[in-house]
């Protein structure tokens, strides 16, 4: 087939795939005319397309028309009746979905109670709700619905079949309660929402999930009652989205705040893959039991739901596009807190509308503290155990069960308690078994605490008053729980249980509870301590016996002259506030940008020393060229970088427009285009080894660590930067110290630093050559790299001291060259928009960005604009590092 | 004995630097791997057991090139390299093993499950690996993104990362060659 031929097939192809079969055989004979060849060649592929996609049963019987309109295909079928793909010719012609509801209900009546709607109705518009245009009934008597067609699936199956990541899945449910927010303006609740009812279609290459059968609730629910009596015999899912008050056995009023509940139930799934009560279901199964348990039981948290070990974890995880370790990790503390406040029983301690939904996840997105807050985790112990009185040793060993991970040790738990059961009958000595496995709580404790602990950051002294209760309560608790355990354990020694009894099950579990808690005093008892330690002292250190500093500085930048501070301030003006945990240094004499010292990273905890007598440099140690000395001692130096608007990206087409770079990439790097970005801090270097180890207990993962000598050409010393870092080893470790990555377009804007040429060094790659350290003979030698560049010898085998080479006009040193720094943003094309301020790419994908380039990089690879990319929880490439940014508070 | 896990690098560096023979010199020491690591899975023959062409392909990648050296873009190029090692070692083994009699699974085994295909089914395999050469006369690229989603089981983005098109493109691509490849086989 010759090409012309072989583009026209897929051409047509590609028009018809997508349509209904009907009308993909009339469009096809109108597209290919008399050419018989074309149009037999598309039809086989289009039924070879058909019978490779999902298995297709055969096609249902439909009525031709319903009403003004033309039936065209069905679209599914639900409990309440089929939906039907139809289309309209008058007024105007368009593509609708037609709901006809199932025989049996009083169709004057549901017309009625629609028609009471229907203005309320129309009055919606809004981009995330599909419209109700009209309504009737069939020749045979039964009520349909006509609806905006929605061509998009649901929006779980949206999310994983794209691999969403949790950031992605929280953008879909903001706009979900966007629509949700409007209606509720709008006077209309929804009372059925199910990922069912919202689809995700893609407008514009935007992901926009819809919601539709807004209105259908109420109309279709018989008496004054919701719809969820109606639907009794419906599939087992929609039950358990229900809120408290539609679960409740009496007709209760139902308002907004139920679609608020709903909201978190689907957060709930989308995170964990799962709904709240389906393991009730699982464990006991039936309508009224999973009623009984949306009244009555609280939910694990999602967090606590996925380290339960009855879901897939790893599939869980590969389907958010991370791991189960990374997921968890991202899962635990606030928005677990903001699921759990969705959720909450007594709907005035809920999230009063959608709208306050959204903005906490807003908060959550921008890493902001939320504002729902952990419940007390005793509380709701203790309303656990009261609940279940009567059946702690069966709940308690289910939730253990639950809590030690495996489906066997569940069906093993539920064993252990009938037998419990039977001690019971046959009256053997009860009371003291049960108070054997009643020890099995501290296991739930100590997950508790666990939870709670990973969420005691920053060191900040908003967090300390959590910290000082963790302490007293958790901590304390679980350390006094320690004697019990071993003495119970002891016992159960003693008693030498036979292999299979619940006895032997427990002690082991005991066994390995102690060992836990053990690990737990000596390491994240002492981490939380130092924290506190650390959280009430940062204020005296660094606001307040630093009070004239920040004065000055705010006056100077505030004036922003050119002498006192760069006149580049006076674009984006600051009327600086004191910065916790940073230190003025004074303005670089030579960028004019005032500097800051980042006291924690100067400090190594548990050595004893004094964060009063911590060193901070000041402006007489600044050298000619604007250099500070870093050594191992020496904590990260921010610079303030002002506001401003540049052109990011370069362009190889047009010599006269700004951007120009030869060696421009199309499709990563252009179009060249406009970002504006807020002041902010940045580092005027790549994380340091030394930095890392007083930051994080995690081992330094550097290849070329310090002290290393590589070959007998260099020795690798403290100040060396920090590399083989995962993208999410770097986004932990920062926003743990309230730092973050710089977005690549703080990072591309603060490396050209008022450039526009390929390199801030200039036009020439030789220019770059010469400042930086780059791809040379001795890295060739050691092992990778394409010879063309071996020419070249910076002196640098590896990566150099982070402090050494010329900066860049913002100094930034190593702006070009040394290691690869990760940026916040997930790849993605520039056709993509970025977010305001910070300059984020608002894109969906695993991958991050690096960029910069690296001492084993040809000079294009760390041009200004030059784009690489890395898998979030996998880029540990021994050329990879960090560059710290923080927000200006 | 395994190969220098920097020469495998400095192999791939030099290949995704546009070194044809870069690429000459790295894909016997991948298909000597593989077949190697292969061995053992195609000599079970329960329905169970069949082997994982995206499991050895990373298999293969941990022990020529190591963890923790050299960047995606290497590890693409080491992708393309295996799954064209991965084809020919299914493509011998179903011609071994075209003699067995076709069992009545064969029907139900999909085509994009090659690996079972080629045990279960070889006749039908060898079919479609004809079918895959028709393809890449016609559209090299389409054959080549078949023989990466196949054959190492990368998915749409991992695709689009390793041809260095669009996600977009991927897919079009995708539903248009596997029709193709339907339509022929059917």
């Amino acid at each position: 087939m010759n090409v012309e031929r072989w583009e026209r097939v897929q051409a047509v192809f590609h028009r018809l795939r997508e349509l209904p079969a009907v009308e993909a055989r009339t469009l096809l004979v109108e597209l290919c005319g008399d050419e018989l060849a074309l149009r037999n060649e598309v039809a086989s592929l289009l039924r070879a397309h058909e019978a490779a996609g999902a298995e297709q049963g055969q096609a249902p019987v439909f009525p031709t028309a319903i009403g003004r309109y033309r039936v065209l295909e069905v679209l599914g079928e639900g409990g309440m009746g089929v939906v039907y793909l139809a289309e309209q010719s008058e007024p105007l012609r368009r593509r609708v979905a037609v709901k006809v509801i199932k025989l049996g209900m009083d169709t004057a009546q549901v017309l009625a109670r629609f028609g009471a709607e229907r203005q309320a109705l129309a009055l919606m518009d809004h981009p995330n709700i599909a419209r109700v245009y009209d309504a009737g009934s069939t020749d045979d008597g039964r009520p349909y619905f006509v609806m905006e067609h929605v061509p998009g699936e649901p929006i779980t199956t949206y999310c994983d079949t794209y691999k969403l990541g949790v950031a992605g899945r929280l953008e879909l449910v903001l706009q979900v309660c966007a629509g949700i927010q409007h209606a509720h303006h709008k006077g209309v609740v929804h009372r059925d929402l199910t990922p069912r009812n919202i689809l995700v279609t893609v407008h514009e290459g935007q992901a926009r999930p819809k919601i539709i059968d807004f209105g259908l609730a109420r109309a279709t629910a018989p008496g004054g009652h919701h719809s969820v009596y109606t639907r009794r015999d419906e599939v087992l899912g929609t039950p358990l989205y229900m809120s408290p008050e539609q679960a409740g056995l009496g007709a209760q009023d139902v308002d907004t705040r139920s679609d608020v509940y709903t909201l978190g139930v689907l957060l709930y799934e989308l995170l964990v893959g799962d709904l709240p009560f389906a393991h009730c279901e699982l464990l006991s199964a039936g309508l009224l039991e999973v009623q009984r348990a949306i009244r009555e039981l609280d939910p694990p948290r999602p967090s606590s739901r996925l380290s339960a070990g009855l879901l897939d974890a790893a599939s869980l995880a590969a389907a958010r596009g991370t791991d189960p370790a990374t997921l968890l990790r991202r899962l635990r503390g606030d928005l677990d807190w903001v699921v759990m406040k969705a959720l909450e029983k007594d709907r005035t301690r809920r999230y009063q509308t959608a709208a306050e939904l959204s903005a906490d996840l807003l908060r959550f997105l921008d890493h902001e503290p939320v504002l729902a807050s952990p419940p007390s985790s005793v509380y709701r112990l203790r309303k656990f155990v009261r609940r279940h009185r009567t059946q702690v040793v069966a709940t308690v060993l289910v939730a253990v069960a639950l809590l030690a991970g495996t489906f066997t040790s569940v069906a093993f738990a539920v064993s252990a308690a009938r037998s419990a059961k039977l001690a019971e009958n046959r009256g053997l000595q009860l009371a003291e078994r049960q108070q054997r496995f009643d020890v099995l709580a501290h296991v739930i404790h100590l997950e508790v605490a666990k939870q709670d602990e990973a969420a005691l950051y920053p060191a900040e002294p908003e967090r300390a008053e959590a910290m000082r209760r963790w302490l007293a309560g958790d901590a304390a608790r679980l350390r006094a729980a320690l004697p019990e355990v071993r003495r119970t354990r002891h016992e159960l020694d003693a008693a030498a249980p036979a292999e299979g009894s619940p006895d032997h099950f427990l002690r082991q579990r005991l066994a390995r509870l102690e060992r836990d808690l053990v690990a737990f005093v000596n390491d994240r008892v002492a981490s939380v301590q130092r924290r506190l330690d650390w959280a009430e002292g940062v204020r005296a250190w660094t606001v307040i016996r630093h009070r004239a500093a920040w004065a000055g500085a705010r006056d100077a930048i505030a004036a922003a002259d050119g002498t006192q501070a760069s006149a580049r301030y006076a674009r984006a003006p600051i009327d600086l506030e004191p910065q916790l945990g940073l230190v003025p240094i004074g303005m670089n004499p030579v960028t004019g940008l005032w500097e800051f010292y980042h006291l924690r990273s100067a400090w190594t905890p548990g050595a004893g020393i004094d964060p009063v007598r911590i060193p901070v440099p000041t402006v007489s140690d600044y050298e000619a060229d604007g250099r500070l000395d870093v050594d191992e001692h020496t904590g990260i130096i921010f610079a303030l970088i002002p506001g401003g608007a540049f052109m990011m990206g370069a362009q190889s087409a047009d010599r006269g427009a700004p951007n120009y770079d030869r060696a421009a990439d199309a499709l990563k790097e252009e179009p060249v285009h406009r970002v504006t970005l807020r002041p902010f801090f940045l580092a005027r270097h790549e994380l340091t080894q030394a930095q890392w180890r007083r930051l994080t207990t995690e081992p330094n993962p550097s290849r070329y660590f310090a002290g290393r000598e590589i070959r007998g050409v260099e020795q690798i010393g403290w100040d060396h930067p920090v590399e083989s870092v995962s993208w999410a080893d770097a986004d932990r470790l920062l926003g743990r110290h309230g730092l973050t990555l710089p977005t690549e377009a703080r990072w591309e804007y603060a490396v050209r630093g008022g450039t526009t040429t390929p390199w801030w060094t200039g036009i020439r790659p030789r220019s770059v050559l010469l400042q930086s350290n780059l791809l040379d003979r001795t890295a060739i030698e050691l092992g990778g790299g394409v010879a063309s560049h071996a020419q070249h010898e910076d002196g640098f085998a590896v990566h150099a001291p982070v402090d050494v080479l010329p900066c860049n006009p913002f100094g930034l040193h190593h702006a070009h060259g040394n290691v690869w720094e990760w940026c916040a943003d997930a790849y993605g094309g520039y056709d993509r928009p970025v977010r305001g301020g910070d300059g984020l790419r608002l894109v969906e994908d695993p991958t991050r960005l690096m960029r910069g380039g690296a001492f084993t990089s040809e000079v294009g690879w760390a041009r200004a604009a030059f784009r690489n990319h890395g898998e979030a929880e996998r880029g540990v490439d021994l050329d990879v590092g960090v560059r710290a940014a923080r927000e200006l508070r | 004995m395994g190969e220098d896990p920097e020469r495998v690098t400095q192999l791939l560096e030099a290949a995704s630097g546009g070194d044809p023979a870069a690429l000459e010199r790295l894909a016997p020491m991948v298909y000597h791997e593989l077949r190697r690591l292969a061995a053992g899975s195609l000599r079970q023959e329960r329905l169970d057991h069949t082997l994982q062409p995206t499991a050895l392909a990373n298999e293969a990648w941990i022990r020529l090139v190591g963890q923790d050296r050299a960047a995606w873009r290497n590890r693409a190029q080491f992708f393309a390299v295996a799954a064209t090692a991965i084809r020919r070692i299914l493509v011998d083994h179903a011609r071994r093993r075209r003699a067995v009699r076709r069992g009545g699974m064969a029907e139900k085994v999909p085509l994009d499950d090659v690996a079972a295909l080629a045990q279960q089914a070889p006749a039908r395999f060898l079919e479609l690996d004809e079918a895959l050469q028709r393809l890449a006369q016609q559209d090299a690229r389409k054959a080549r993104m078949i023989e990466l989603r196949f054959f190492t089981g990368l998915d749409i983005a991992q695709t689009a990362a390793a041809l260095d098109i669009g996600h977009a493109t991927v897919e079009r691509d995708w539903a248009f060659a596997r029709a193709w490849l339907q339509r022929e086989l059917s």
